[in-house]
């Protein structure tokens, strides 16, 4: 394709500065996706069996918890930022299945065990990303 | 004020005002990625009567575009007024010191990326949305690359076929 609006056309009617400036300016967007990306503090995993808090763990430190279920024993992993649920007691396993969360206001869940890890971070889960922009 | 820079500012606050209004009824795949033409027409303005005349085409067009919508005053109408502000402010400093050796397209897409700089800042402090907002900035700043390339090829197209006024 070509003609004064193909990409080709634009390309070769751009001076040097102004092909020189929009890379640029793709350049800061880069740079914005790295700085945006980086969280101010790492988010937590809220760890909770029937109504109790049972620990907070920081997703930036490994760690693995056994939490007493109302069935048995679940195991809360910590790992490479994430959370995930490695080992439980209950039949059908679906909380391993759900694999591993690491952003604020995400879940994990053993309903039988009545275990529920929720991810928390500096903001309300609700702020984390606009909604809408208009 | 000469009747004929009367004229010149009527026109340029028309079809300035038509495209911001045509451009918003156009269905977009993402709510935020609009070409930009509206703004085009500041950088026209800059180009063709100067950075003051440009900025009185701005405002007027943005005023106009809230009334038309019924968002004067509105949150809308508010980040409306922010991309354009910026966008003018950049585009018209750009153009009185960069160029040449910086065309109409480089100066286009300096106006786009400053829209967009100026709508986020809008959203995290006036909205006060604060870092959330902050993580569309690098699609937005991304998608101003082509869209101000394609908004100043077709300025530079309309530039070069009007007559000198």
């Amino acid at each position: 394709m070509s003609g004064p609006f193909s990409p080709r056309g634009i390309w070769a009617a751009m001076t040097a500065a102004d092909r020189v400036t929009s890379l640029a300016v793709l350049a800061l967007s880069g740079v914005l996706a790295l700085g945006v990306r980086a969280p101010e503090r790492p988010a937590r995993a809220v760890v909770m069996s029937g109504r109790d808090v049972v620990a907070t763990l920081p997703l930036d430190r490994d760690a693995t918890l056994p939490v007493q279920g109302r069935l048995g024993e679940v195991v809360i992993t910590v790992q490479g930022g994430a959370v995930r649920v490695s080992e439980s007691s209950c039949p059908q396993r679906i909380c391993i299945a759900m694999g591993e969360r690491r952003r604020p206001g995400e879940m994990l869940a053993c309903v039988p065990n009545a275990v529920l890890v929720r991810l928390v971070g500096d903001a309300e889960p609700g702020e984390e990303t606009p909604d809408a922009v208009l | 004020m000469s009747a004929r820079s009367v004229a010149r500012l009527a026109i340029l606050v028309a079809v300035a005002t038509v495209l911001q209004i045509a451009e918003s009824s156009i269905p977009k795949p993402l709510p935020w990625l609009r070409l930009g033409l509206a703004n085009g027409v500041t950088l026209l303005a800059i180009v063709r009567i100067g950075a003051r005349g440009a900025l009185v085409v701005t405002v007027t067009r943005v005023l106009l575009g809230g009334l038309a919508f019924g968002s004067l005053g509105g949150p809308s109408f508010l980040l409306s007024a922010a991309g354009s502000a910026a966008a003018w402010a950049v585009m018209a400093s750009a153009w009185r010191i960069f160029a040449p050796p910086l065309s109409v397209l480089g100066v286009s897409v300096l106006g786009a990326a400053a829209h967009v700089a100026g709508q986020l800042a809008a959203l995290a402090f006036a909205f006060e949305l604060g870092r959330g907002v902050l993580a569309l900035a690098p699609w937005l700043t991304a998608t101003a690359v082509p869209l101000g390339l394609i908004t100043g090829a077709v300025i530079r197209a309309v530039h070069a076929r009007l007559p000198p006024w």
